[in-house]
């Protein structure tokens, strides 16, 4: 920082550097560094360079190597590294910075498919996310959404959340069932001038007791062209207390499903004849 | 020719968005100009040294 600073002010006094004519008394040993790191410098653009080549951007990376490099050579020989270093801090800095970023944030992203692991993170994207929380945690959301992806290839550590998963969903989708022929559900009271009067339903219900039934549940979960299968017992994963019970069997579209009647939700389910 | 060159663009991968495609040419501009800055900047040096070595001279 100090030497930012010094070389700031080091421009102003150009009376001294004009002093340069005769006598070499002063020597600057700040300009060996700044030529040094100036140096430097033109490596890591040029390594930038490499790093792009395989893009379409590549020759624009060049020139920007080459005109760098001019200006490099033609402070040098005019013996102005304060100008030099000032040069490098106000331009090559950032944009080192910047396009090391967007060809790390490349790299990493298509290394995910393929490494399992984490991809290894380069010091500029470091920098990046500790500077930008909201974007570190969207890379962070992007690796999570990659695990599966990685899994099959190798698993460097188990992953329950996952397997648990997917056998709730198998257990929920295969689900087999046998119809009761002479369970009866009663599936609605209605308040009748006689009393209340219980709804029936069951396999061996008469056509207008089943159509009565079906349109029951059509008003209720809004879907048409349902059929009657027949009544189960199936255990449910509700969020309700009693998972298991004797429900209804509908067919819709192709599947059948068992009707939770608490919550009107539907499971799909095979039914074994 | 260019169309060979289109073709080869289009097998390779842009990793640049438009937008970091231009400020990669404006950088390249900025380049140019700073160049030309520093060579100007020589030349009103120049001048201002030879001001300088005629007042010498002239007292």
């Amino acid at each position: 920082m100090m030497n930012f600073l010094r070389s700031l002010f080091g421009l102003d006094d150009s009376p001294e550097n004009r002093t340069v004519l005769g006598n070499n008394v002063r020597v600057d040993e700040k300009e060996g560094a700044y030529i040094r790191n100036s140096n430097k410098r033109l490596t890591i653009l040029f390594n930038l360079y490499n790093r792009y080549q395989e893009t379409p951007h590549a020759t624009k990376i060049q020139t920007v190597y080459e005109k760098t490099k001019n200006i490099h050579t033609y402070l040098i020989a005019r013996k102005r590294a304060h100008a030099l270093e000032l040069f490098h801090v106000q331009h090559t800095d950032h944009f080192i910075n910047t396009f090391t970023v967007i060809v790390d944030v490349y790299q990493s992203h298509q290394q995910t498919p393929v490494v399992p692991a984490y991809p290894p993170v380069r010091p500029p994207v470091l920098d990046e996310r500790l500077k930008t929380p909201i974007n570190g945690r969207g890379q962070q959301v992007d690796n999570r959404r990659s695990q599966p992806v990685v899994k099959p290839v190798s698993v460097p550590r188990p992953l329950p959340y996952t397997e648990n998963a997917t056998n709730k969903i198998a257990r929920l989708a295969l689900t087999e069932i046998w119809l009761n022929s002479s369970a009866r559900i009663i599936y609605d009271k209605v308040n009748t001038p006689n009393g209340i009067l219980a709804k029936e339903i069951s396999f061996t219900s008469t056509k207008q007791e089943q159509d009565n039934f079906l349109l029951f549940v059509s008003g209720r979960l809004g879907i048409r062209d349902i059929s009657y299968v027949g009544n189960a017992m199936v255990h449910i994963l509700s969020n309700g207390a009693n998972g298991t019970g004797i429900v209804p069997i509908l067919y819709w579209q192709g599947f059948t499903y068992a009707l939770n009647l608490k919550d009107n939700c539907l499971f799909p389910v095979r039914v074994n004849r | 020719m260019a169309e060979a060159a289109g073709k080869i663009e289009a097998n390779q991968k842009r990793i640049l968005s438009p937008e970091q495609d231009a400020l990669l040419d404006m950088y390249i501009n900025s380049l140019d100009t700073y160049f030309e800055e520093i060579r100007n900047s020589e030349k009103v040096q120049v001048e201002v040294e030879t001001l300088h070595l005629k007042r010498i001279l002239s007292k």
